[in-house]
Formats: structure tokens, C-alpha cells, sequence
């Protein structure tokens, strides 16, 4: 393993709990992750050190409480690539994504068409659903292989069919539900072949791609992304939406009140000049912005390179493990392509023969093992491939393949005793 | 691991005690979890003094909702409608001798859900 694994953990208070007198395997990371010990010191340091408002006197601890903040938002939207003016705050991925339909929804009018995807999480279908509704626009899905890959030779000639009404695409970088990872870049080469791109926006939804994979924003070829602070090792309650500064100055704030005006009258209000201030109403999570940027920096310091070969080096791990059960079906692609490029990260789901997720969930808690089942957000996916619930191991930089055989020899126990 | 609670679980899960097929039935009220895929639909045979003479029921999901259904079905015979509106999830857990989470509340009740919606 190319990451210091041991050395990580130890970073981690919460890994050291007993869960029914068992060590905690927690393989549940694509829901949330763990927390390392110097985010925990931020936000404690924040609350004894720095906290004021911002913006809004003139003493040392809001001027401190201020350059934090500053200082935060720049170092979030860098991790991404982008610059502090292309990001707006939200408290996650859900909150971003519903506020960018409200920031498109003008764009689409009847006829028009939306693409999206099977694999999308309800927070990034959801609001796309009710744009279309709601303006009479066509709800375009890409199809899937039988292995939970975008069938990208299928849409093409659908898509090139309806390029002219295409308005919005919106998918996801990374399944939560298969593992499969998405290249945008394809879509968005397509449409500039066919003349469209300029019409079209597209949406990323980089909850799970974040804390695996380097994302540069303006090379992905999306003009949104969005993303969740609790799924990168950040605390909950923080979370953003990247815009290309050039659109986002064309858009009305959807919040007004405090922190965001340039001027107010009895008649009028006037916001700020300035996009940060402007799409940022009322007191901010100051303690949250830095516990997030001190989380990203901390995620940036192992190397992204190395954050995303570890979790590889555990989809291919576990992959192969379950292969080797009788009664398990893994749902998604295998880790890599025919050409050996990785086509799968961050999780591994699958379905055991006559037992139902929830238990083989319940039995794997008995072994300390915390584990998802269900339809993991993604009621159209698993109804369209008629799994009544899958369980799915996902995995983060502390994770070990010790955990995956603690996971794997839990199974078999449960095999051994619902087919006794 | 907790043997008891799922050697007696996963008896009436493998074993399911009054278990048949609905299909061509009148009367009987069907519920499901949309969130976890468990459904169920009951028959509750009255007897003329407004307690319940049988349960029959049919079924696919999680262990808890299946096992549930079946010890119900037989704990529930002799109980007015009155004491069957009464069932909730600590009288739940206490028959089924497990500790139910949130998570698995649902699962166990469904059954319970069913039959107080059933007509008399």
C-alpha cells in the first residue's frame, strides 16, 4: 500500500472503539467519514481561540475570525480548482444541487431536454426531475450496461438526435451505489463536436469523487460541481457549489439579509459587489469552513495520487474477496476495464442469495463491522434492476483490507448459518 | 453474536407458521417498506364477538418483517381490535425478544401496521 495506513489511523480517534466488545471495521464511508484528530482541533480552536463575526467589527478576534474565513473558502474552492469567488456555501451536496436548479431552471423551457443518469443519488435526480416537470422539459436517461456502466455507444445517437433541445446535463462522478466512475469529458467533447456546448450547462455531483480522486474543476469540462464537507473527512453541515464565476455573477442571490448588500433603503436593496459576500447571507460556519479547509489540506498533504491508488488497491481487494463467495453477486463493473484502466472506486455492493441486506447489515454489526444496505438513495437504479436492497462496503484512507476480511469472514458466517 | 435471538428469528424466518398464498383472497390489507423492499398482506378471519380467529399472511423481505409475521400471527389469535390498536414497539420487542433499532423498527412493525388496518 502506497499510503501510510498505520500511521493514518492513529489520527483517528474514533477507530479505537469497540463496537459488541468487537474492534470497529467501519466500511460505511461512502455515507460518511471519520474524522482525524487535527479537524477536531479546529473546531475546538476556532471556539476557544477565534470566534467573533465576521466582517462586522473592527477588534482582533473579528479580524481573526474574518482571515479564517477568508483564508477557508480560499483553500476549499482550491481544492477543487476553482477560485473562492465560485463558491457557494451550502451545507451539502443536496443543498447545492437543489439551488443550482433554482439557478437553471430559467435556462430550460418546454421542449427542451435534460440528460442525466441511472446512477444518479436522489439529490442529484430529484431536482432535475422536478425542473422538467415543472417546465415541461424531457427528462433524457442514459442508459447502463448490465454492469452498471454508462452505455455511452447507445446514448450517442440519442443524444446527437436531441443535441439541439439539450439544455442540461447533470450527472454523477462517482456512483455511490455501483462504484463506477464517470468521464465528463466525453459529453462534453460530444457537444462541441455537435455544435451545442455553449447551450448546455452541466452539473457534476463530486460528493463521492471528491475525497478520492484530484478534481480540477475547469478541466472536467462541467461548469457546476457540488460536493459534501462530511463526505472528505470534514465536519457535516458544510458543503458547496462551484460555478464558473462568470455565470455566478449573472445570478440573483436566492438568500438576502445580512452580509450580503451593498446598500438598503426603505425602497430598495442592493447586494454586494462582491460574489463571495453576495451569495453569503447572514453569519457564516466560520468553524466549519476551517475544520473543512484544515480537513482538505490534511487530505492534499497524503497525496491524491496515493488516496486514489489506496482505494483502488481496496475495490480490486474486496472485488476479489466476494468473488470467491458462493451466494454473493457483487452489483456494478469489475475494478478495471479490458484495458486495465480503473473503471470502479470507493465501494464494492452486493447481494447475498436468500438473505436479505438489512440482515446480513444487522449480522456484520455483531462483528463490528458497519456496512449500508438498502437502496443506498437510488431507488430508480435498484428498481430498474429489480434488487429489492444490495450492501455496500466503501472505503476511505484508514481503511485496511484487515477490515475487508474481518467483513469477508462475517459472511461466511452468515452464510453457514442462514443456509444451515 | 447473540444466538438466541437468531435461532429463534431465523426459525420462523425458514419456517414460517401461518404463511399461504393470498393472491385470490378478499379482505386482505397489503403494506410495504418502500424503503427496504419488505411486503406484506394479511387476512384476519373475526369472530362474531370482534376477536381475531386467524391470521393468515403472505410475504417477501428482511428477516425481522418475515419472523415478525409469523409469531404474530399466532400471538394476535383471541385479541380484540381494541388490544390489537394497543401493540407498539415495546410490546413488539418484548415478544419477539430482540432489541429493535430504528433502523429495524419499521421491518418488525409492518406486520403490526397491517393488521390494525384490517377491516373488521
Amino acid at each position: 500500500m502506497t499510503l501510510s495506513t498505520v500511521s493514518i489511523r492513529d489520527q483517528f480517534p474514533i477507530l479505537t472503539r469497540e463496537v459488541h466488545g468487537k474492534p470497529l471495521s467501519y466500511l460505511d464511508n461512502a455515507a460518511t467519514t471519520q474524522k482525524p484528530q487535527i479537524v477536531l482541533d479546529a473546531l475546538l480552536e476556532y471556539y476557544t481561540q477565534h470566534n467573533a463575526n465576521v466582517h462586522r467589527g473592527i477588534h482582533t478576534l473579528g479580524d481573526e475570525s474574518t482571515q479564517l474565513y477568508h483564508s477557508s473558502r480560499s483553500k476549499i474552492a482550491s481544492f477543487f480548482g476553482a477560485q473562492a469567488e465560485e463558491l457557494v456555501v451550502t451545507r451539502n451536496t443536496t443543498e447545492a444541487t437543489n439551488l443550482l436548479a433554482q439557478f437553471w431552471q430559467k435556462n430550460v423551457k418546454r421542449g427542451d431536454v435534460i440528460v442525466t443518469s441511472l446512477l444518479e443519488h436522489h439529490s442529484h435526480f430529484i431536482p432535475w426531475q422536478r425542473v422538467a416537470d415543472s417546465v415541461g422539459a424531457e427528462l433524457y436517461i442514459l442508459p447502463l450496461t448490465p454492469d452498471g456502466l454508462i452505455d455511452w455507444e447507445a446514448a450517442q445517437p440519442v443524444l446527437k438526435a436531441k443535441a439541439a433541445h439539450i439544455k442540461i446535463v447533470a450527472l454523477t462522478h462517482l456512483s455511490n451505489a455501483l462504484g463506477t466512475l464517470i468521464d465528463p469529458t466525453i459529453i462534453d467533447r460530444w457537444l462541441k463536436e455537435w455544435g451545442v456546448r455553449s447551450q448546455v450547462r452541466i452539473s457534476l455531483d463530486c460528493a463521492q469523487s471528491a475525497g478520492r480522486v484530484a478534481i480540477e474543476f475547469r478541466k472536467l469540462g462541467v461548469d457546476a460541481l457540488s460536493f459534501s464537507g462530511h463526505k472528505l473527512y470534514g465536519p457535516m453541515g458544510i458543503g458547496g457549489l462551484i460555478l464558473k464565476k462568470e455565470e455566478l455573477s449573472t445570478i440573483d442571490p436566492v438568500l438576502w439579509g445580512g452580509g450580503m448588500i451593498e446598500a438598503v433603503t426603505l425602497q430598495t436593496s442592493t447586494s454586494a459587489e462582491s460574489l463571495e459576500d453576495r451569495f453569503t447571507a447572514g453569519t457564516p460556519d466560520v468553524a466549519n469552513l476551517y475544520a473543512l479547509a484544515t480537513a482538505l489540506d490534511w487530505l492534499k498533504s497524503l497525496g491524491m495520487a496515493d488516496v486514489r491508488q489506496h482505494d483502488a488497491d481496496l475495490v480490486a481487494y474486496t472485488y476479489e474477496k466476494l468473488q470467491g463467495l458462493d451466494g454473493v453477486k457483487i452489483v456494478g463493473p469489475t475494478p478495471k476495464d479490458a484495458d486495465g484502466k480503473t473503471q470502479r472506486l470507493g465501494s464494492v455492493a452486493f447481494i447475498m442469495d436468500g438473505v436479505h441486506a438489512h440482515d446480513v447489515a444487522q449480522i456484520l454489526d455483531r462483528y463490528g463491522v458497519a456496512v449500508r444496505s438498502g437502496h443506498h438513495c437510488t431507488m430508480p437504479l435498484h428498481t430498474s434492476q429489480k434488487w429489492i436492497a444490495t450492501t455496500r462496503a466503501s472505503f476511505a484512507v484508514y481503511s485496511t483490507r484487515e477490515e475487508v476480511d474481518v467483513l469477508i469472514n462475517g459472511l461466511q458466517q452468515i452464510k453457514k448459518t442462514f443456509h444451515a | 453474536m447473540d444466538d438466541l435471538y437468531l435461532e429463534h428469528i431465523l426459525d420462523h424466518y425458514q419456517y414460517p407458521r401461518n404463511k399461504v398464498s393470498l393472491s385470490a383472497q378478499e379482505h386482505v390489507c397489503s403494506l410495504s417498506n418502500h424503503g427496504c423492499g419488505d411486503e406484506l398482506s394479511v387476512l384476519v378471519k373475526w369472530r362474531q364477538s370482534g376477536e381475531v380467529e386467524q391470521i393468515l399472511w403472505d410475504g417477501t423481505g428482511c428477516a425481522i418483517s418475515q419472523a415478525s409475521a409469523s409469531i404474530l400471527s399466532s400471538t394476535f389469535v383471541g385479541l380484540s381490535k381494541k388490544e390489537l390498536a394497543l401493540w407498539d414497539k415495546e410490546k413488539v420487542e418484548a415478544e419477539l425478544g430482540i432489541e429493535l433499532s430504528p433502523a429495524r423498527e419499521k421491518c418488525a412493525l409492518l406486520f403490526v401496521r397491517a393488521v390494525q388496518k384490517s377491516e373488521l
